[in-house]
């Protein structure tokens, strides 16, 4: 069962069955008058999927929710479009293959009758939310915006400071699965944090010892808060003070907080900053 | 998926009883016939077997089909009548699952129908165990020699 099962106490198990009956004679074409559990299960997961999308009595609530997530894949088409032109994978093969050849995957086999819950992507390379929580269009949808607003990000750093980074990171960056973004942009706080505005992208071993001052007396929600407000006046004054970014960008900040406590503490703040 | 199941088979066994019985008015002319008990006995050995089959069904139901195909076959008569189109239901739920439901309810019965009339020589051991478990593992193979009825290489089973 689809995991808004839960929510949908006001439709009754007899408030879905005709609509997984009507769906089961189109999933047949009318040449089969059975079908089995395990497509049965599929089509009713199907319905609660769009039930979830519509507003009304079942039947209603129904076909609007199915509207709602063809228009929905017209959004990502249009997210998708927008990337597409100027995508950037900055070396990385999943970023490249999951862009590149996994999305338009879903456009072309994404079944919004039968199994509109199905995303049909596994999402290899990782964004900052994660999309395997959502079901259906919702994911993709979730994810092109994550991507579209890492572009965004990254397209305003000079690329070879960033390809220099990230093989800093990793000799074998690019294949790897990782987000690019995190990297990037806990070097720039680094930066930030230490009023450092000259090679931002490279903290040297003097920034470290001034990062680790920095952090001292700091407990993990003073520095998340701090981070938070970081990343705000970045947003703010590179990027026009875009709130959807700022609100991506800050889904990093408990992470980043309690990592550089512990860099701190164990003396590893160099595994953060390559 | 047990709820839907029992919604749909209470709703469907109320209508289909009567159903049967009426049906006995194509049938007669090949000398077989339902009474009220006996279309009872299909319907709950239905149930059984979609349960066990683990399906679900809507609409009129399989049987109307198998008795429509089934009555005029030479090996049929009202003896093992009743006996017949029980286990023909049976059969028929078996290797819609078998054949992953890759071909549709006719195309099934037509192929149990030729070869329970030629081949098996009204053998239902026959057609369960030879006929169809060969149909169905070329069908898992993905043979396409069954489409449009059974017209193509019969040694392609």
């Amino acid at each position: 069962m689809t995991k808004m099962t839960g929510e949908l106490t006001s439709y009754k198990m007899e408030d879905l069955v005709p609509l997984v009956l009507k769906l089961a004679e189109k999933y047949t074409s009318k040449e089969s008058l059975s079908i089995s559990y395990h497509t049965a299960e599929v089509l009713m997961e199907a319905v609660v999927y769009c039930i979830h999308h519509g507003q009304g009595n079942s039947h209603q609530a129904y076909e609007s929710g199915y509207k709602a997530v063809i228009d929905k894949v017209m959004e990502c088409k249009k997210i998708y479009e927008t990337i597409f032109d100027e995508f950037d994978s900055y070396e990385n093969k999943a970023y490249f293959d999951t862009v590149i050849h996994g999305i338009p995957g879903f456009f072309m086999k994404y079944d919004a009758k039968f199994q509109p819950q199905n995303a049909i992507l596994t999402f290899d390379y990782p964004t900052l939310i994660d999309p395997g929580k959502m079901e259906g269009v919702d994911a993709v949808y979730a994810y092109l915006e994550a991507v579209r607003l890492e572009q965004m990000f990254l397209g305003k750093i000079q690329r070879q400071l960033i390809i220099e980074l990230l093989y800093r990171y990793h000799p074998e960056y690019k294949n790897l699965f990782v987000n690019t973004v995190v990297i990037v942009l806990r070097t720039i706080l680094g930066s930030m944090m230490i009023g450092k505005k000259e090679t931002f992208l490279q903290i040297e071993t003097q920034d470290l010892e001034a990062i680790k001052k920095y952090l001292e007396n700091k407990d993990e929600k003073t520095l998340e808060s701090e981070i938070n407000g970081l990343i705000k006046i970045l947003v703010d004054h590179f990027y026009d003070g875009n709130r959807s970014l700022i609100q991506y960008l800050t889904l990093d900040s408990s992470d980043f907080s309690i990592c550089l406590l512990n860099g701190a503490k164990y003396n590893s703040l160099k595994s953060i900053f390559p | 998926m047990d709820e839907l199941f029992v919604i749909l088979q209470q709703k469907k066994k109320e209508e289909s009883a009567l159903k049967l019985i009426n049906s006995n008015i194509d049938t007669k002319k090949f000398g077989v016939s339902l009474s009220k008990e006996d279309a009872l006995r299909l319907l709950e050995a239905s149930t059984a077997t979609l349960k066990e089959q683990q399906r679900i069904e809507f609409g009129e139901g399989i049987i109307y089909k198998l008795i429509f195909s089934f009555c005029d076959s030479p090996y049929i008569y009202q003896d093992n009548y009743v006996d017949t189109l029980e286990t023909l239901q049976s059969i028929f739920y078996l290797y819609k699952n078998e054949s992953l439901d890759e071909l549709s309810d006719d195309e099934l019965i037509e192929y149990m129908k030729n070869c329970f009339d030629h081949v098996c020589q009204g053998s239902l051991e026959y057609l369960e165990d030879t006929c169809l478990e060969a149909f169905a593992r070329s069908m898992r193979s993905k043979t396409k020699g069954f489409i449009g009825g059974q017209t193509g290489d019969e040694n392609d089973w």
